[in-house]
C-alpha cells in the first residue's frame, strides 16, 4: 500500500469513528459519543503533526523509519507484550485467588486492556529510544 | 564499538542533520552512532564510510573482548 493509500484509508477510518459518535450523540448516549469524538480529534491533530514533522525530515533528504526506528519499535514491541503478559498472568493468578468479584462490560475491559497495551509499547519505545 | 563518525564529520564540516541526510538515516540516528549507543548494521556502516570516502574499518573500529553491544 503507497502512501498516499495509507494517509487516505487512515483519513476515512477518522471519518467514519466520527460518524460513529456523531449518531451516538443523535441517539442520546452523549457521553460515549462525546468520548468518541475526543478522542477523534485528539488522534487526527496528533497525526497530522506527527505527518508533518515526517515531511519536513523527508523534504530535507533525511529517512524517518530508518533501521534505527525499525529496531527500536521491534525492542518496544517485544518489551511492552512481556511486561503485558506477565503482569496479567500476576493479576490474574491473585486476583482469582484474592481478589474481589466484580461485573464489568466486556468492552471497557477490552478495551482497558488495549489502553494498557499502547501505553506499554509508548513507554517501552521512549525508554529504549534513550538507551539507544 | 567505536567510531570515528563525530571527528569525521567535523573535519568535514558536516552538520548532524546533513550528514543524516546523505546516509539516508534520522538525525537522531547519527547523534547515537556518535554517543556509540547504537551499533550499525553493515549497509549504514558502508553508507557512512562512503560519504567520508574512507573504509568501514577506519570508521568503526570493533572493541576486541567487549560485550555485543559495545
Amino acid at each position: 500500500m503507497t502512501n498516499t493509500n495509507m494517509r487516505l484509508m487512515k483519513h476515512l477510518i477518522l471519518a467514519l469513528i466520527a460518524g460513529i459518535a456523531v449518531w451516538q450523540i443523535a441517539a442520546g448516549n452523549s457521553s460515549f459519543g462525546m468520548g468518541l469524538l475526543i478522542g477523534v480529534i485528539a488522534a487526527a491533530g496528533s497525526l497530522e503533526i506527527k505527518q508533518r514533522r515526517i515531511s519536513e525530515m523527508q523534504k530535507k533528504g533525511m529517512n524517518p523509519y530508518d533501521e534505527r526506528a525499525w529496531s527500536l519499535a521491534g525492542m518496544a514491541a517485544y518489551g511492552a507484550i512481556r511486561i503485558y503478559a506477565i503482569s496479567l498472568a500476576v493479576i490474574i493468578l491473585v486476583g482469582s485467588i484474592w481478589g474481589p468479584q466484580i461485573q464489568v462490560t466486556p468492552y471497557n475491559l477490552l478495551g482497558l486492556c488495549l489502553c494498557a497495551l499502547l501505553g506499554l509499547y509508548v513507554g517501552s519505545y521512549y525508554y529504549y529510544n534513550r538507551k539507544f | 564499538m567505536n567510531n570515528r563518525l563525530r571527528e569525521m564529520r567535523e573535519k568535514a564540516g558536516m552538520t548532524q542533520e546533513e550528514l543524516a541526510a546523505q546516509a539516508g538515516v534520522s538525525r537522531q540516528t547519527i547523534i547515537s552512532l556518535e554517543k556509540g549507543k547504537y551499533n550499525p548494521s553493515i549497509i549504514l556502516a558502508y553508507s557512512l564510510s562512503k560519504v567520508f570516502n574512507i573504509s568501514i574499518e577506519e570508521l568503526f573500529l570493533l572493541n576486541e573482548g567487549g560485550s555485543k553491544n559495545d
